[in-house]
């Protein structure tokens, strides 16, 4: 399998990964060491096989691609396996056999969390090697000095030498280096070191070949097994003869592991029991030995330094087997039991017979997988087992401590030393009781995949409540700053002073734990202070609050919708809802009562004042009376001023009209134009208007034709009387320029070209420099703008000189209250004026006629007017019955 | 922003200030320059006259020249124009062949709509109460009324009779109360319109 | 003659087309506008160069002295820069001389409304109250009294009915006071009075360029017929 199985979350994982890519635990362990029984490592697929068939599967750590599986995974898969097959072998043991007969060993075995715990008793330990030694025949090398409990804060150089020692006497239980290291076994005596000399029960343990099948031989004899005459001789126990395996799954027992080829000890390749085990015998021994096997091989040769213990101190794993205290847990115990001792355990318990070369894997070791089924069994019989006694397989003990081994680094199983161990108290784990139960627990968790990197101590339940420095199996190596030496420490001493103290865990079990790094993280959020006082999690350092959210969180203020306004805002919205009701609401049009088409009736009313007009202008007068063509006071006011007029004078005469009033101030003008010319006046023509200069010569050639046609002149006026001085631009500008300088004003006159260049030069205009050097001033206008003009820009500078106009109808009544004051010393508007003035003045003209038409077309408004005003009544009246009918 | 020149403003004010001068202060030296001054604008009022007409030309000439909506009447106005133009260069305004052009054109064509406005006037004088609801159009049609009658030749005959020809008196005058406040209005507004220019307020003329 | 009469002619046509439009508008009638405006245009084209740009900007460098030119080129060089008003890219050359007329015409504009109007028209007012000029003029002083008075509350109440501006603070209506209020009421009665007269002026005007018209008509078919 190309996959690692991630021990937290169990999702799978690329071999070479360290940390799970979904979770971020810690996949490999940082220092090397064991995982904690914790963090539960699933169990391998092959291992899980083995459960099924009873075999090694081939797919174990040991084959699957030789090159992909590190080597410390395949040292803990390996070592798995052996505790299971271990398990396996105490549960055949207690079965099968008598309990008196039960190896002290055995007997001696812990639960996880005691393998862990540093509150294991020496004397415990030294009782279950003793034993073990004169069962043997085993000359216990010199005792070594009392352990210390400060012996992990003794340098690893000080206790080189007490290592060598017990590692000098395991090697008597190790295999050969090369070949078979069950076949080496019985040649040396197994020299177990005293329990003092045990080191931190750390992998990789380096032992010699031959010793290692040795004392698994003399368990053997003590066990009373008797390997299978099929079986090879070879140094495994007796107990593990009768134990089956597949000689197959020897194979994952593992090649990278370390393992010297031929270092199966005899009493393991015994308990096969077939002929054909030989086969992964040799395999293997072409293999190297397995890693837990190898570290003793390191020790030895002093290639790396091992990982010292605590002098005196048994390694926690090997004080779990001293389980003094039942199982609280039962669940997923069975599934905590390491690989290596469930794979070896099969289905039949054989254990080989003492002193049989073990040329195949024993089958404890594979039967120890059956633990994991079985897992009820075993813990339901753990708390009724017996404490493991101090006394610990020295295997078990020679295993290296927790000091980092670089070479072996990657080869080598390594359990972490006792003191970092994490106490059953503190991780609310129950010391595993017995053997078995330290072998159930140290079984992998079946409910993770098998492919979960050895985990030989499993504390407690199998979701037990992740203490805060529960941590993950890391490798030996892991540096000691990243993990809490507190709590170690703590836990050390709580575990020697008190059995139900709190466990602790160790740095590097820390170091492994993927929670960490996302707590960490969220560290800052919880207060690792506080305590929870209620809820499930009472008790529990750094949850996070749950009761507390209730208090921190409020109800949030309910803020009102009504939106605040001012009265003086109150006030312009209502003026401006009142707008738009008025502005979006189509008013109604009234409805047209008149049902005759417009056009008919335009044309209707048309004719009828075209008619009122032409009948006397067709048919005459039949006199030429002239009724209520009165003299006004300012009628007689202005024929006053012309007649003051004497002869010869100059006089000003402002055309100042539209084309358009042409009409009208034909009949307004004409008469005092021709009074003007029949007086012997020189008039001078000045216009502001563009049109004024073309319309006064039209003006007096019509007015002098006619007087002397209808004989008012006895000649024809001279052209010299007459001058034009064109058109002024600017309007009040020019005005004022010409109040100012009227030389300067009016620089060219409305002449031809081969005429006098200068107007100025003319008669008519001989003495005159100034506007009050004119006789009068007389304005013909039509609009009320220009004749205020002339009023304002002239009147002021007109001292003697008269000013005179002559307006349209529609602009006398503007214009009569500058008559009123005397600014204007006499006004004339309209046809009516002119023709009264025609009359006054007796100028000839058909008069009559055209005030007569006038006339009629006035009344013919006036019809139309009130009978607008009627009809309106009337349809008024008539909706208004409507309506109260 | 765009930062405005103070140059035409400037321009402005001066001229005003020294032509406003001189209506109070009769010095010789203000009215001169005055004078000159007021000169330069008229004749600027005539160049803007004919910007004006050029102005007129140009629009029409696009008009005719459009391919997509090519106005008809727009052709023939500017044919009328250069026309007249042409025309009233070679013999001068005051040729009399010229000024036909004015006497027998514009005169006919200007007094005819003011005599169809005369019909329209009538026809509307029948919708007028209509229209004009609320006092000021019942005091607008009885004050028409009214002095429609008096232009029509009433007057005379009415002031004939003793106290109803002072009254008719009276009432022909009445309307100069309102045309006097008119006029004040409105030249009260000159001047504030005068004052906002001269103050910078208003600049009508930066186009 | 001939030449009068085609004259007359035209003119007749002219005044029949124009009339044509109580039947509704038509493409005679928009023929005739476009005709009249194009006219128009031409003659006031040639008025303004025969009347003002040769008198006054071009003949004062033929045959004016120094001075006479030195009084030319200000206008000139304005009357230019003027011309650019016709160009949009070049047209703020032109702001200039609109700035210069627009000064002028406003300082000409206030003169005259100050001296010719205000002045005038308040003096006007008070002297209706000369009941010993009224008495001379034949008038009862009574009535030339009540006269004046109701004319200057005319006129008073005629002004103020323009203000159309209040006071924003403490007034939430934007409403006039009452009293105010009052008064403008009173003026529009005034106001309506004037303006019917006006109309009726309006009307007067028009009837008589009718008349005019209708003379004109009736005149050319009697010279044609007669």
């Amino acid at each position: 399998m190309d996959e690692i199985r991630c021990p937290m979350c169990g999702k799978p994982n690329p071999v070479t990964a360290e940390a799970c890519q979904h979770c971020g635990a810690q996949i490999k362990p940082l220092g090397g060491s064991f995982s904690s029984p914790s963090s539960e490592p699933p169990l391998p697929d092959w291992l899980n096989e083995e459960h099924a068939g009873g075999q090694l599967p081939e797919n174990a750590a040991g084959q699957e691609g030789e090159d992909s599986v590190p080597d410390w995974l395949t040292r803990i898969r390996q070592r798995e396996q052996e505790e299971r097959s271990m398990n396996e072998l105490e549960e055949d043991v207690f079965q099968h056999t008598d309990a008196e007969e039960t190896p002290a060993w055995l007997s001696d075995l812990r639960g996880p969390d005691e393998l862990m715990s540093e509150d294991q008793g020496d004397e415990s330990q030294d009782n279950w090697l003793a034993r073990l030694r004169s069962s043997k025949g085993i000359t216990p090398p010199e005792p070594a000095p009392e352990p210390d409990t400060s012996a992990k804060n003794t340098p690893p150089e000080s206790q080189e030498a007490s290592d060598d020692d017990w590692m000098e006497a395991l090697k008597a239980f190790q295999a050969p280096d090369e070949g078979s290291w069950q076949e080496d076994a019985e040649e040396e005596p197994i020299e177990i070191p005293p329990q003092e000399d045990v080191q931190d029960a750390s992998f990789p343990v380096q032992h010699e070949e031959n010793e290692f099948s040795d004392w698994l031989r003399s368990l053997e004899a003590q066990a009373g097994f008797q390997p299978p005459a099929d079986t090879p001789q070879s140094g495994a126990p007796a107990f593990l003869g009768n134990l089956e395996f597949d000689g197959d799954a020897l194979h994952t027992l593992d090649s990278e592991s370390g393992l010297p080829e031929g270092e199966i000890p005899p009493w393991v390749t015994a308990a096969a029991g077939e002929d054909d085990r030989s086969a992964p015998v040799e395999h293997l021994k072409k293999e190297e030995p397995p890693d837990w096997l190898a570290v003793f091989a390191q020790a030895e040769a002093g290639d790396a330094p091992v990982e010292p213990t605590p002098m005196g101190d048994p390694p926690d794993w090997v004080r779990a087997f001293e389980s003094e205290k039942p199982r609280e847990e039962v669940d997923g115990t069975a599934d905590e039991l390491p690989n290596w001792l469930i794979t070896g355990i099969g289905a039949e318990s054989e254990a080989p017979s003492p002193g049989e070369d073990p040329p195949k894997t024993p089958g404890w070791t594979m039967k120890l997988g059956d633990l994991s089924a079985a897992g009820d069994e075993v813990e339901g019989s753990a708390a009724q087992t017996e404490p493991v006694e101090e006394s610990s397989p020295d295997w078990f003990a020679q295993l290296p401590a927790e000091a980092p081994v670089p070479e072996a680094e990657e080869s080598q199983v390594q359990i972490p030393p006792a003191a970092e161990l994490p106490s059953p108290e503190k991780d609310a784990r129950e010391p595993i009781g017995e053997m078995d139960l330290s072998l159930d627990v140290l079984l992998p968790d079946e409910t993770q995949p098998a492919e979960m990197p050895f985990a030989p101590f499993q504390i407690g339940e199998i979701s037990p409540p992740l203490p805060e420095n529960a941590l993950p199996f890391i490798q030996q190596d892991l540096p000691e700053s990243a993990v809490p030496s507190s709590q170690p420490e703590k836990s050390v001493e709580e575990d020697k002073t008190d059995d139900l103290a709190p466990a602790t865990l160790p740095g590097w079990l820390e170091a492994m734990r993927p929670v960490e790094s996302l707590v960490d993280s969220q560290s800052q959020l919880v207060d690792e202070e506080q305590i929870e006082i209620s809820g499930p999690l009472a008790g529990l350092p750094g949850v996070l609050p749950s009761e507390d959210l209730e208090n921190q969180y409020r109800k949030p203020p309910v803020y009102s919708a009504r939106l605040k306004a001012t009265e003086r805002q109150r006030a312009h919205a209502v003026i401006l809802e009142g707008l738009l009701r008025t502005a979006s609401t189509p008013q109604t049009v009234q409805k047209e009562n008149l049902e005759a088409p417009r056009m008919l009736i335009r044309l209707g009313l048309a004719a009828i004042l075209i008619f009122a007009i032409l009948y006397p202008l067709l048919l005459g007068a039949p006199t030429n009376a002239t009724p209520g063509l009165g003299s006004t006071t300012e009628l007689l006011t202005f024929s006053n001023q012309i007649e003051a007029l004497h002869p010869g004078q100059t006089v000003l005469a402002a055309v100042d009209y539209d084309a358009g009033f042409s009409g009208e101030m034909r009949f307004a003008a004409k008469g005092v134009i021709q009074r003007l010319i029949q007086k012997r006046l020189r008039l001078v023509f000045v216009s502001t208007v563009m049109a004024g200069p073309v319309l006064a010569e039209d003006l007096y050639r019509r007015a002098s034709s006619e007087l002397l046609a209808a004989g008012g002149l006895a000649a024809a006026p001279m052209p010299e009387d007459k001058v034009n001085l064109g058109y002024l631009p600017g309007g009040l500008s020019s005005l004022q320029e010409l109040v100012l300088k009227p030389q300067q004003a009016a620089r060219s006159g409305f002449a031809l070209p081969g005429e006098a260049d200068s107007p100025w030069e003319s008669m008519a205009l001989q003495g005159i420099q100034h506007l009050n050097d004119f006789a009068a001033v007389i304005v013909f206008t039509d609009s009320v703008d220009t004749g205020r003009a002339w009023i304002e820009q002239t009147g002021t500078q007109l001292d003697n000189t008269p000013l005179l106009m002559v307006t349209s109808a529609q602009a006398g009544p503007m214009l009569q209250p500058y008559a009123s004051t005397g600014q204007v010393d006499g006004l004339l508007s309209g046809l009516m004026a002119g023709m009264a003035y025609e009359r006054l003045a007796k100028m000839p003209g058909n008069a009559a006629a055209y005030w007569n038409a006038y006339r009629y077309g006035m009344y013919v408004m006036v019809a139309f007017l009130l009978s607008g005003a009627i009809l309106r009544a009337i349809v008024r009246l008539l909706s208004q019955r409507k309506k109260l009918s | 922003m765009r930062i405005r020149s103070p140059l035409v403003p400037a321009v402005t004010i001066a001229v005003g200030f020294v032509v406003l001068l001189g209506y109070f202060f009769p010095s010789l030296l203000v009215q001169n320059l005055r004078a000159l001054l007021i000169d330069w604008g008229v004749s600027l009022a005539g160049v803007a006259a004919l910007v004006g007409i050029l102005n007129l030309v140009v629009v029409h000439w696009h008009k005719a020249n459009d391919k997509e909506n090519r106005s008809l009447y727009s052709l023939l106005l500017l044919a009328a124009f250069l026309i007249t133009f042409g025309v009233g260069l070679w013999l001068s305004p005051a040729d009399p062949g010229f000024q036909h052009v004015i006497i027998a054109i514009q005169v006919p064509v200007e007094t005819s709509l003011m005599a169809v406005l005369a019909i329209t006037l009538a026809y509307a004088s029948l919708r007028l109460l209509q229209r004009r609801k609320g006092t000021m159009g019942t005091v607008f049609v009885v004050s028409a009324l009214f002095f429609l009658l008096f232009l029509s030749g009433f007057l005379p005959v009415v002031r004939q009779i003793p106290l109803v020809g002072g009254v008719a008196d009276f009432l022909h005058r009445l309307p100069v109360a309102g045309a006097r406040g008119i006029l004040l209005g409105i030249a009260a507004g000159s001047l504030m319109t005068g004052l906002r220019i001269f103050l910078g307020a208003d600049r009508p003329y930066n186009g | 003659m001939q030449q009068d009469f085609l004259w007359t002619l035209i003119g007749f046509l002219l005044t029949l087309l124009v009339f044509s439009y109580l039947l509704g508008d038509h493409f005679l009638f928009r023929l005739v506008a476009s005709l009249f405006v194009g006219v128009a245009a031409g003659y006031a084209a040639v008025l303004l160069i025969y009347q003002v740009i040769l008198p006054r900007l071009i003949y004062p460098f033929g045959e004016g002295g120094a001075l006479a030119i030195l009084r030319a080129i200000v206008p000139l060089v304005l009357g230019l820069l003027m011309l650019t008003k016709l160009f949009p890219r070049f047209s703020r050359l032109g702001n200039l001389s609109m700035g210069y007329l627009v000064g002028v015409g406003a300082a000409v504009l206030i003169g005259g409304a100050v001296i010719g109007t205000l002045s005038g028209q308040l003096r006007a007012s008070a002297a209706g109250f000369d009941l010993h000029r009224a008495a001379l003029a034949g008038r009862s002083p009574v009535g030339a009294l009540v006269e004046a008075v109701i004319f200057l509350f005319g006129t008073i109440s005629a002004l103020l009915y323009f203000q159309f501006s209040v006071r924003s603070k403490n007034n939430p209506q934007a409403a006039r006071p009452p009293l105010l209020e009052a008064i403008a009421s009173i003026g529009k009665v005034f106001i309506a009075v004037t303006l019917g007269a006006i109309f009726a002026g309006v009307f007067a005007a028009a009837l008589a360029a009718l008349i005019d018209r209708l003379d004109f008509i009736t005149e050319f078919i009697f010279m044609l017929v007669f």
